[in-house]
């Protein structure tokens, strides 16, 4: 069984970068990757075929220049800096890539994949911008879409067999963060927002089988050992985008302790499980769509206020550090509605803009301790 | 200012009781670095260098000069804060405090009845709101550029031709304001030197420059909230044509700070404060 310590550190080394030694194995074996972005994509139809599910990111890229002489620059730098990376081939071992309609950024980066980056095998779906069985029929016929292409390109037929399968192993992961996440409800957590963003991210690129029980014994050891000190300050950080440990890293050193992250690649990729009764395909589709939604879901405001305020309460934070990426349109709308109601609630709020791959600034290091000392802390 | 006995301020300061505690505050800026050196409620040493890239030494320096000033020894300073950009790197600080908190708490000091403070700086526009104490409960900064702070003034008065203290004067010439559209301090460089090829009056440049660098703070200072009484701090404070451009664009009365008091003295007389406050709670 492997330590806390251990597997902390290849966790860390997994998100360093584009490749980890387990998608390396994954390779050598013969087995194919798929690359995806957002968390609208059934990771479990991938999974059922024997395709790795890889969410794309952009650690490990340092400068985003050969990706920007093709987008505009209002786009913002996540989108650059994983362009970056697959132009500069870095991202070759990617037998292709699935996008959708997340946001005007990736559908823009997508015309890269397509056009210059030239994967062996890439689709695009349309994912409903509300949360409604009105237009499930449509998320379906999208995804029938994409399965069939799937089938056709990597010659195996996706049956409900497979998928029952690959939904218990996903639904496992999930549990497992879950109860990671369960964790840091307690006065003195035994980890940092920083390692559990660090465990969470990397769960998204690690195949399910290694995965399984590397998160089994970080759990094990994170119930042994004994809790940290209490913090200065107990933080919800809410937002898009988020997937750099290191951001978190920042409000941490100013005395601020984590304990739950309502973001993408954090909460809200594992917060809901697939049911695993019914037919799998649907329970999978119905899953996706539902999730605790994104900002781009169009009417679900009130419902992620609630989300919101539930962890904040549930996990007994004293504020919330809201961020979000310069130039992301759907998150910087969504900043100022949580702001003005998170003040109406007289829940302590803070705003932060940052960019990809950019470590804290002076001003960020000063708006947390600023935001602390605020809340009499 | 030296040596002054400042008028009573509010309950909390008002029991800064041990009369002869000597404290400080230090307060390193991105431009200059500042130290204050409290004996009870008395300012009785105070000093203003320029910062250098060796944020220890300077920090050393300006403490050392305002000892000086107050007479004073290091051993009897019974308690130093830190503050401004450079507040990790003050080594003989017992603490460091963001300099919202200590921006919030100088002007308090000063003004008891304030409640929020515009500080107009030379990288940050801060509004900050207090509580009767004087204590941080909110607060806003500039987060686009450098557009609507002091170095924008002082950049664009540059290529002017122009002193930035004498921008103040120029707004009061006749003119209709021009309308400055870039949000970049470098485009609206070239804006403003493209308007005065054209022949618009400089008073009219002028004017469009106050106003585009209050519409900035007015966007922060509305999110933050504006509760009585404002009082607007940092050197942008002394040009009389943007304080007249903020009073209509916030719609507001401001205050400035009792007017021999140099008002980039407030984070680090703040930082005093804290330092004060401090010594008392623990006394």
């Amino acid at each position: 069984m492997k330590s806390k310590q251990e597997i902390l550190e290849i966790f860390g080394q997994v998100i360093s970068g584009p490749m980890n030694r387990y998608v390396s194995e994954w390779k050598k074996s013969g087995k194919k990757v798929v690359g995806y972005y957002c968390s609208y994509i059934p990771e479990e139809l991938f999974t059922s075929i024997g395709v790795l599910p890889y969410r794309i990111r952009g650690a490990g890229s340092k400068d985003s220049s050969v990706a920007d002489a093709y987008l505009s620059a209002r786009l913002c730098t996540f989108v650059r800096h994983s362009l970056a990376l697959a132009l500069s081939g870095e991202l070759n071992f990617l037998d292709g890539v699935v996008s959708m309609n997340s946001c005007d950024h990736i559908r823009r980066g997508f015309d890269l994949w397509k056009h210059k980056v030239k994967p062996g095998f890439s689709y695009f779906i349309s994912v409903p911008r509300v949360q409604d069985d009105r237009v499930l029929f449509w998320f379906e016929e999208e995804m029938e879409g994409l399965k069939k292409a799937v089938e056709d390109h990597f010659g195996k037929k996706v049956t409900p067999e497979g998928l029952k399968s690959a939904i218990t192993l996903h639904n496992r992961a999930r549990i497992l963060l879950k109860e990671v996440l369960d964790l840091r409800k307690s006065d003195s957590p035994p980890l940092s927002g920083t390692e559990a963003l660090t465990a969470a991210v990397a769960s998204q690129l690690i195949p399910e089988p290694d995965l399984i029980p590397l998160l089994e014994d970080f759990l094990a050891g994170l119930k042994k050992s004994g809790g940290g000190k209490p913090a200065r300050a107990r933080l919800v950080v809410a937002g898009g985008e988020l997937d750099e440990p290191q951001f978190i890293r920042n409000i941490e050193e100013q005395g601020g302790l984590v304990v739950a992250d309502d973001a993408c690649f954090a909460v809200r990729s594992f917060w809901d499980l697939v049911p695993e009764n019914g037919d799998p395909w649907k329970s999978i589709l119905r899953r996706y769509l539902f999730h605790v939604p994104c900002a781009r879901m169009v009417g679900a405001l009130d419902d992620r206020t609630a989300f919101l305020t539930s962890l904040v309460k549930d996990f007994r934070a004293d504020g919330i550090i809201f961020q979000r990426m310069k130039f992301c349109d759907i998150w910087a709308g969504e900043s100022h509605n949580i702001l003005w109601r998170m003040k109406k609630a007289g829940i302590p709020i803070l705003v932060l803009d940052r960019e990809y791959q950019v470590p804290a600034s002076g001003q960020v290091q000063t708006r947390v301790q600023a935001f602390l000392e605020s809340m009499g802390k | 200012m030296i040596n002054k006995q400042i008028p009573d301020s509010g309950p909390e300061t008002r029991n800064l009781k041990l009369e002869t505690i000597i404290v400080a505050g230090v307060d390193i800026g991105s431009t200059t670095s500042k130290a204050v050196i409290l004996e009870g409620r008395r300012i009785v040493g105070t000093f203003i260098g320029q910062s250098s890239t060796n944020p220890t030494k300077t920090a050393d320096e300006v403490f050392q000069k305002a000892l000086e000033m107050a007479r004073a020894e290091r051993s009897q300073v019974r308690h130093i804060v830190g503050t401004g950009y450079g507040r990790a790197k003050v080594a003989f600080a017992n603490e460091n405090v963001s300099e919202l908190s200590c921006h919030g708490k100088g002007a308090h000091f000063l003004v008891p009845s304030v409640r929020t403070v515009i500080d107009i700086g030379g990288q940050d526009t801060k509004v900050i709101s207090v509580d009767v104490l004087g204590r941080l409960q909110d607060f806003g900064v500039n987060d686009k550029c450098a557009a609507g702070t002091g170095r924008f003034l002082d950049f664009i008065s540059g290529s002017l031709g122009l002193k930035v203290s004498d921008l103040g004067h120029y707004h009061f010439d006749p003119g209709e304001p021009v309308t400055i559209s870039q949000m970049c301090s470098v485009f609206a460089e070239s804006e403003v030197i493209n308007l005065i090829n054209e022949g618009v009056p400089l008073a009219s440049v002028v004017k469009g420059l106050h106003f585009s660098v209050a519409s900035r703070i007015n966007s922060i200072a509305r999110r933050v909230g504006l509760a009585p009484e404002v009082v607007v701090t940092g050197g942008v404070a002394k040009n009389p044509g943007v304080m007249k451009c903020l009073e209509e664009k916030l719609e507001v009365k401001l205050q400035s700070l009792p007017g021999d008091f140099d008002p980039q003295l407030i984070g680090a007389l703040g930082a005093a404060v804290i330092a004060a406050e401090k010594v008392n709670k623990s006394a």
